[in-house]
């Protein structure tokens, strides 16, 4: 770039690409006014012809407040998604590809975290339960099939932590709607022809097939895989970790309930097979059932055959998804004047239901950072990528623990733990870990996308335990670990008696709604 | 829809013979620290019970109830000889009778009224107690008075529905919760209680004002307001007791936004 940029505003945003990605982002910057933040004016541009990827029905709790923040009710977008409560992630066969072998990954941090590690007592003396049982009510009640809330409970709050499983064409129509009856904001439907890049390589205009060109201030890559803008146009590469997860394919289908009444599972289901893991999400009315695997270790034939096994038979007009993706990112996610949201930024296997969590972190942070200025972009971008690059980096670490700890003998578990495919970091991590539980000192955010507790709900359901040096985490704990662990167990089977059955909860809030206040 | 399995339809036939026993001093509710009650009886109410809302487990409304005891199965003003109060809400007066669908046509949705059958009201003979039909199966003034208390009742929930309809779209209620100070030092809050914001009721404009002047509707938030200080009478009685003593209490109201996002993970 030549000499420092002249300051003039930053209002106009011309997000590229519709879907989960491009109708949230929309709704977050458009809504940012009603917070106090800059008026934007708002464009989505959006190919009629161009499909979605169709899947993506997990989220994470920070989902709630982003709907709340963008004006949506919460009776409103169950309704539009069939959406069902998600309290944890439940992982089956990771270790050893036993009937019993399952551990629970929940969204409420342990009891006591923050100023007691019941990490410690669990080591010490509770090692007959599994980690989450002993520290965590949720357990509880994602193993009896309840809700994480009651109907008197208000929009958005529950005495348990939750996000949802939701409908992705649906919360992108539901989007889409809100965004442009309520928040203003302005859309197109055009097909992106060329996008012409001026002599500092910003994106000038983009052209497309009836609208002429269109030109904005800033502009938003929300146009998947294909990364239109920043890949593709601008030429920002792709960094591969297939290395590191070897996960490149999935089979996804859609299967009917046996009937209406069908109890509806408290969390994301994954179970480990011989090459990857298939996915088992419940919505109101029918579940999401996918196969993720590696193309390397299993065939498509075998890899859809372990999906039929696990599903059961399915009906004739059941059609299956055949998703093709790589495991990996951009090199930077904001050039000049384009940031990449959603897949078009990157892709890491749905493991931990990241994906629309990244599309909340980053559209946060640029709604709550936005470079209202010319003078700011370029600070702006440059803290943008080293946060992003960050995020993805210990999203791929968390990812990878999964596999590091896994003792499954077939080929394709065994390569995932060699040395030269586990990141250093991790490595050093569980280093240390076999001394002590992971804490803060592990991480360098203020703000991580798994904090230390998340760390402990992996380390622990998988068998870590077993490698902790004992004589390092034998020292007498204070009465108020004790105290907490009490409180931990009354509280499971307080929640068990309170909560009423998943199912029940939804069929109420159908019928009648949460209440405001 | 359909009755729970021990209510049924009051039928000339079913129970030409049936007969209720008289239950002077409402023991049936001798247990009961809440009951429902309606818009036009928060007048008498307030005069003796805190009226306040309460949500409704079954689907998360909002409905008044006058408060008899602290906790649940502690009914204060409860005693054998006479209650220790001027007024009794009318759905403790209508037991054992009970608004319900008519089952003797399964299609119709319409209401009438009903017996709760595992009453231990309901006479076991053909002697004791209060007939509903006379010897010629005409309505005896017994059951005349009963059925008129229930259409009372359901035209009273219709307007205390309303009611709360109204508060709802002028965003008038407020969640609130009590501390009760007792002598040994302790502090004991009831949470999940509801009622009408006064601060915003006081920023209402003359329009505003004007049109919850409709259906009493103004007057009967004032009793309810009034009505609070009824805590101070279940106190006074809740000491008799001998228990423990409640040196006084503290209502604090909670801003409706007060809740705090959850923590996320």
């Amino acid at each position: 770039m030549s000499g420092k940029p002249v300051s003039r505003p930053v209002k106009r945003v011309l997000i590229a690409g519709g879907g989960t990605a491009g109708w949230l982002t929309a709704g977050i910057l458009a809504s940012c006014r009603h917070g106090g933040g800059p008026e934007l004016e708002v464009t989505l541009v959006e190919s009629s012809d161009i499909p979605t990827i169709g899947v993506g029905e997990g989220t994470w709790p920070t989902i709630r407040n982003t709907l709340r923040r963008i004006g949506l009710s919460e009776n409103e977008f169950l309704h539009a998604c069939n959406g069902t409560f998600k309290q944890a992630s439940k992982f089956q066969r990771w270790v050893r590809d036993a009937a019993d072998d399952f551990y629970y990954h929940p969204f409420t941090v342990p009891e006591g975290y923050g100023r007691v590690d019941l990490a410690r007592l669990w080591l010490q003396k509770e090692r007959h339960k599994s980690f989450a049982e002993s520290v965590c009510f949720q357990y509880a009640l994602c193993q009896a099939g309840l809700a994480p809330k009651t109907i008197t409970d208000v929009e958005y709050e529950g005495p348990a932590n939750y996000a949802y499983h939701l409908d992705a064409g649906r919360f992108a129509s539901l989007l889409k709607e809100h965004c442009i009856g309520k928040l203003g904001v302005r859309h197109v439907v055009d097909t992106i022809g060329n996008v012409e890049l001026n002599g500092q390589g910003a994106i000038g205009r983009l052209w497309t097939g009836r609208h002429g060109a269109l030109a904005a201030d800033l502009y938003v890559d929300c146009t998947g895989f294909a990364s239109l803008l920043l890949g593709k146009a601008m030429g920002i590469g792709f960094v591969d970790h297939g290395d590191k997860l070897f996960c490149n394919r999935a089979l996804a289908v859609q299967v009917p309930y046996q009937d209406a009444d069908a109890p509806v599972a408290s969390q994301t289901v994954s179970t480990a097979h011989k090459a990857g893991w298939i996915w088992d999400i419940g919505l109101t009315n029918r579940r999401g059932i996918g196969c993720v695997y590696a193309a390397d270790y299993l065939g498509d034939d075998e890899a859809e055959a372990i999906l039929r096994a696990y599903t059961g038979p399915l009906p004739d007009d059941c059609a299956i998804r055949r998703i093709a993706f790589r495991s990996g990112h951009r090199e930077c996610f904001w050039q000049h004047n384009c940031v990449a949201i959603g897949l078009s930024a990157g892709f890491l296997e749905p493991l931990e239901a990241s994906a629309i969590l990244l599309i909340e972190l980053s559209a946060h942070m640029l709604a709550d950072n936005f470079p209202v200025d010319e003078t700011l972009m370029a600070s702006t971008a440059h803290r943008f990528n080293s946060t992003f690059l960050y995020r993805w980096e210990r999203i791929l670490e968390f990812l990878k623990l999964h596999y590091a700890l896994s003792r499954r003998q077939e080929p394709f578990w065994q390569d995932n733990r060699r040395v030269e495919n586990v990141p250093s970091t991790l490595q050093e991590k569980l280093e240390i870990w076999q001394y002590r539980p992971p804490s803060d000192y592990d991480f360098d955010h203020r703000r991580e996308v798994f904090p230390p507790a998340s760390y402990q709900y992996v380390l622990y359901g998988m068998g870590f335990g077993d490698r902790v040096r004992k004589e390092y985490i034998a020292g007498k704990l204070p009465g108020e670990y004790y105290r907490v662990q009490e409180r931990s167990r009354q509280r499971s089977e307080q929640a068990v008696r309170h909560l009423p059955p998943h199912r029940e909860l939804l069929d109420k809030v159908a019928r009648f709604g949460f209440q405001t206040i | 829809m359909k009755n729970s399995p021990n209510v049924v339809t009051v039928d000339k036939k079913r129970h030409a013979r049936t007969r209720v026993l008289r239950n002077p001093d409402l023991a049936h509710a001798r247990e009961l620290n809440v009951v429902a009650v309606t818009l036009r009886e928060f007048g008498p109410c307030a005069n003796n019970f805190p009226v306040v809302f309460i949500k409704n487990p079954e689907n998360g409304r909002m409905r008044p109830v006058a408060v008899f005891g602290f906790r649940p199965g502690e009914n204060l003003f409860y005693d054998p000889k006479e209650w220790h109060c001027t007024y009794a809400p009318q759905m403790l007066l209508r037991h054992p009778f009970v608004i319900g669908f008519d089952d003797r046509d399964p299609d119709s949705n319409s209401v009438t009224t009903c017996l709760e059958t595992d009453s231990p009201w309901i006479s076991k003979n053909e002697t004791e107690g209060d007939a509903l039909y006379d010897e010629s199966g005409a309505e005896t003034d017994f059951l005349k008075y009963h059925m008129q208390l229930l259409a009372d009742i359901f035209n009273g929930e219709k307007f205390t529905e309303q009611f709360m309809q109204k508060l709802n779209e002028m965003s008038l209620i407020c969640p609130f919760e009590i501390i009760l100070q007792s002598q040994s030092g302790d502090a004991r809050k009831l949470t999940g209680l509801y009622t009408v914001d006064e601060k915003k009721l006081r920023r209402l404009d003359k329009e505003q004002l004007l049109a919850l002047t409709e259906n009493d509707y103004l007057a009967n938030i004032y009793f309810m307001l009034n009505s609070l200080h009824q805590f101070n009478r279940l106190i006074k009685l809740r000491n008799k007791l001998g228990e423990e003593f409640i040196t006084g209490y503290r209502i604090e109201l909670k801003d409706a936004q007060d809740n705090p996002p959850a923590a996320n993970e």
